[in-house]
């Protein structure tokens, strides 16, 4: 069965980004949200079994989601791909139990390093 | 109002660029004071001179510098600096306690360098554009002649920065010459392909 | 000259200093324009740290470098905020003023594109030109608005004197009337009251005379002419007469009384050298005040008096209190529109104070109107009716004695006017 995987971020070019970013022959099913709300519905909906997700959104943030998440004892792969690279947030986002912290502009090679080192190709 | 238009889908693109040149300039300036920086999600607007000048209106209680840029994109980077959280900030900084006032405006041109110039530069290298940035002066709104500009139209992008444990909050606005708007379109498109 | 000779040539004689350092702050090269200021060569310098050179600035330089390294973008420093960061001599040894240069320095990393910044290159601009010019600019521009203020003081003062005259000028008017009329009516009060009282004398005489003759009659027996006698009393209703010339006579008499009374407070109040300094007693003054304006406060306002007993005298101006205690108490009469009470107490809170309070339940002043109410000529009162000097020329008043003169009200309760003055004794070196 292919896997759910979840894009969430607040801008369309980003989104369109990861996905472009994201392996052809990856087996999965894609689905976007574009905020944390969004993000954590389609984690209910059993969307998210990884979760891409963006720092600063509307409505809810990409910290809100994790903490979200983490209270919840929710296993989901998160990866967190965002603009705010400073050090202190970079922390955080790890404490609040995501698995790795990529930098914007997303570069596909990266992703994919990811990727394998998570056993998920 | 204006002759260039901007479609949603540039404006996102737009936004999210800014985003990430934000993200760089607030790591800049979070590595420097070693205190977490919180950015807000850019704004981008077309404005007429007279809208431009309602970005003055907090007058006193605002520090202000200004920055010009010239290459492939011409235009200027304000900055809007509180000026209560200022002397806290100062202290972040390691500045003597009160600072003097030429050590607040020292500071305050070295916070608008910081800023300013990551997010331009950030922005110039994601879009492949080459830009200089000349230093940067201290500004009174109170003695500049708003009902005298030259422009009709410009593009305003603003981002805000908080540093919650200083109390200290700043406004970065990259204004860009109408003439420049369509280079900057062109780009994004670019990039959208 | 090869074209590769020619670019380092044009760096070393650039009219601008440029230095370049690595991230352990040693000068890798500079130009002409650090190596003849410092006397040291460019081979010389080459591999010696900026700690040795510029001890001073070290910690200065080392946070801008580190800011150009670590965010591989420029960095700037302005004589505004550091005039002299390298000790250089002024470029203008012989004719200029100043003994320093005037510096702006920009530190831009160099790198390879795409790879984190190798050097900084420290870049010093000479602009000890402009900033003297700036300076100077700046200094007249200090010196112009020096003597703007110094104008706006002169205006303020004018205007102060202009308002101390006007108010003068209307008291010695008002004295010199008071004074004429007091004159005028000195005279001939006083013989009516001493004709008064004479006539009350020779009424005494002749009512006894007239009491005596009636007796005579009622002796003779002859009832006819005791009836006659009775009948013409009677018709002149002599027996209501001979009551109401008493009270007659005594009315007059201390109608006139008052009416001395009044002038001797005119001459008072006008008393000729209004400025003069003695002992005076408060109380007096206040009443002799009270005396002159009683016409215009009686059918407005109850004057309730709180008069702390043994006051001691002030070594004061009683003239000048005088016209406080009128501009006062005139306000409060005409801030009471139907009718009122006013308070007037003279109290000594603590030692050497006294404290005189006039308060009244009148309009009020509103919040916004009682910082410019000691302003002079400001005025609520219709055009004509109130010049707006009565407060500023009190505030004047007190203020040379040393005291000092608070309002405090509410709208529609009324006000309070609180006068302190020091209780100090006579000067005694006049001299001074
Ligand atoms: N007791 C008071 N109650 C209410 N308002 C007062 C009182 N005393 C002063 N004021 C206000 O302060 C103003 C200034 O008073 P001031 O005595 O200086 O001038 P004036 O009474 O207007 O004119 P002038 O005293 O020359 O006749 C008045 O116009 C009035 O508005
Ligand atoms: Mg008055």
């Amino acid at each position: 069965m292919p896997l759910n995987v979840t894009i969430a971020d607040d801008s369309a070019m980003s989104r369109k980004g990861i996905r472009r970013a994201l392996p052809a022959d990856w087996d999965v099913v894609i689905h976007e949200a574009c905020n944390g709300k969004e993000a954590l519905a389609a984690v209910d909906e059993g969307h998210a079994d990884v979760l891409f997700l963006d720092l600063t959104m509307p409505e809810m943030d990409g910290f809100e989601v994790l903490t979200y998440l983490k209270n919840h004892h929710k296993k989901i792969v998160v990866i967190v791909i965002s603009a705010d690279i400073q050090p202190q947030a970079q922390a955080l986002v790890y404490q609040l139990g995501a698995f790795r912290f990529l930098q914007k502009p997303l570069q596909a090679g990266q992703l994919h390093e990811v990727l394998h080192e998570m056993g998920l190709l | 109002m204006s002759t260039v238009q901007i479609s949603d889908d540039q404006k996102d693109a737009l936004q999210e660029i800014l985003n990430i040149s934000m993200g760089q300039a607030a790591n800049s300036l979070a590595r420097l004071i070693s205190c977490k920086i919180t950015l807000s999600i850019p704004q981008i607007s077309q404005t007429t001179p007279h809208e431009f000048s309602q970005l003055f209106e907090q007058g006193e209680t605002m520090h202000y510098t200004r920055q010009s840029f010239l290459g492939d994109l011409k235009g200027e980077m304000l900055c809007l600096m509180d000026k209560s959280g200022c002397d806290a900030f100062a202290e972040a900084m390691d500045y003597s306690n009160p600072p003097s006032a030429t050590e607040l405006q020292e500071l305050i041109l070295d916070v608008s360098n910081v800023l300013a110039g990551a997010c331009l530069l950030g922005m110039s290298k994601q879009l492949t554009l080459r830009n200089t940035l000349n230093p940067p002066m201290l500004f009174d709104p109170t003695l500049t002649d708003f009902s005298n500009l030259k422009w009709q139209s410009a593009l305003l992008m603003e981002v805000d920065f908080v540093v919650e444990r200083a109390n200290f909050s700043s406004r970065v606005i990259i204004c860009l010459e109408e003439s420049s708007i369509s280079e900057l379109i062109d780009r994004i498109d670019k990039l959208l392909e | 000259m090869t074209l590769d000779e020619l670019f380092p040539y044009v760096i070393r004689q650039l009219p601008i200093g440029v230095c370049v350092v690595n991230p352990e702050y040693n000068v890798v090269t500079w130009n002409n324009f650090f190596a003849e200021r410092l006397n040291i060569t460019e081979q010389e310098v080459h591999g010696r740290t900026l700690a040795d050179l510029f001890p001073q600035q070290f910690a200065f330089l080392k946070r801008k470098i580190d800011s150009a390294f670590l965010l591989n973008h420029s960095s700037f420093s302005y004589w505004e905020q550091r005039p002299h960061v390298f000790q250089f001599q002024s470029s203008r040894p012989i004719t200029g003023e100043e003994t320093a240069m005037y510096q702006n320095i920009e530190l831009f990393p160099l790198s390879a594109p795409e790879a984190a910044p190798e050097f900084v290159c420290i870049i010093v601009h000479d602009v000890t030109v402009q900033a003297s010019y700036y300076q100077e600019l700046r200094r007249m521009a200090g010196q112009l608005e020096q003597e703007r203020d110094a104008q706006k003081e002169l205006l303020r003062k004018l205007k102060e004197t202009q308002s101390q005259l006007l108010q003068s000028e209307k008291m010695a008017s008002i004295g010199q009337l008071a004074a004429g009329v007091a004159h005028e009516i000195n005279n001939p009060i006083g013989y009516i009251n001493s004709n008064i009282q004479s006539l009350k004398d020779y009424m005494q005489t002749y009512t006894q005379y007239n009491q005596s003759l009636m007796q005579l009659i009622d002796s003779t027996g002859l009832d006819k002419l005791i009836a006659q006698k009775d009948l013409l009393a009677e018709e002149k209703q002599i027996n209501y007469l001979n009551e109401d010339i008493w009270d007659l006579i005594n009315e007059s008499l201390e109608g006139a009384e008052r009416v001395i009374a009044i002038v001797r407070s005119l001459k008072d109040f006008s008393h000729v050298d209004s400025s003069e300094w003695c002992y005076a007693d408060i109380t007096q003054g206040i009443e002799n005040t009270l005396k002159i304006l009683q016409h215009e406060i009686k059918y407005k306002a109850i004057v309730h008096r709180d008069y702390q007993p043994e006051l001691p005298l002030l070594y004061c101006q009683p003239m000048q209190l005088n016209q406080v205690f009128m501009n006062l108490l005139v306000n409060a009469a005409q801030a009471i529109e139907d009718k009122g009470d006013i308070y007037i107490s003279v109290q000594t809170p603590e030692s050497g104070v006294l404290e005189i309070k006039v308060r009244d339940t009148g309009c009020g002043i509103s919040n916004e109107i009682q910082q410019k109410i000691f302003e002079p000529f400001f005025t609520t009162k219709p055009v004509g009716s109130g010049t707006g000097l009565g407060l500023s020329l009190s505030y004047g008043i007190i203020k040379q004695h040393k005291g000092d003169i608070q309002v405090s009200s509410q709208p529609e309760q009324g006000t309070e006017f609180c006068i302190r003055l020091p209780i100090v004794d006579e000067p005694t070196d006049k001299g001074m």
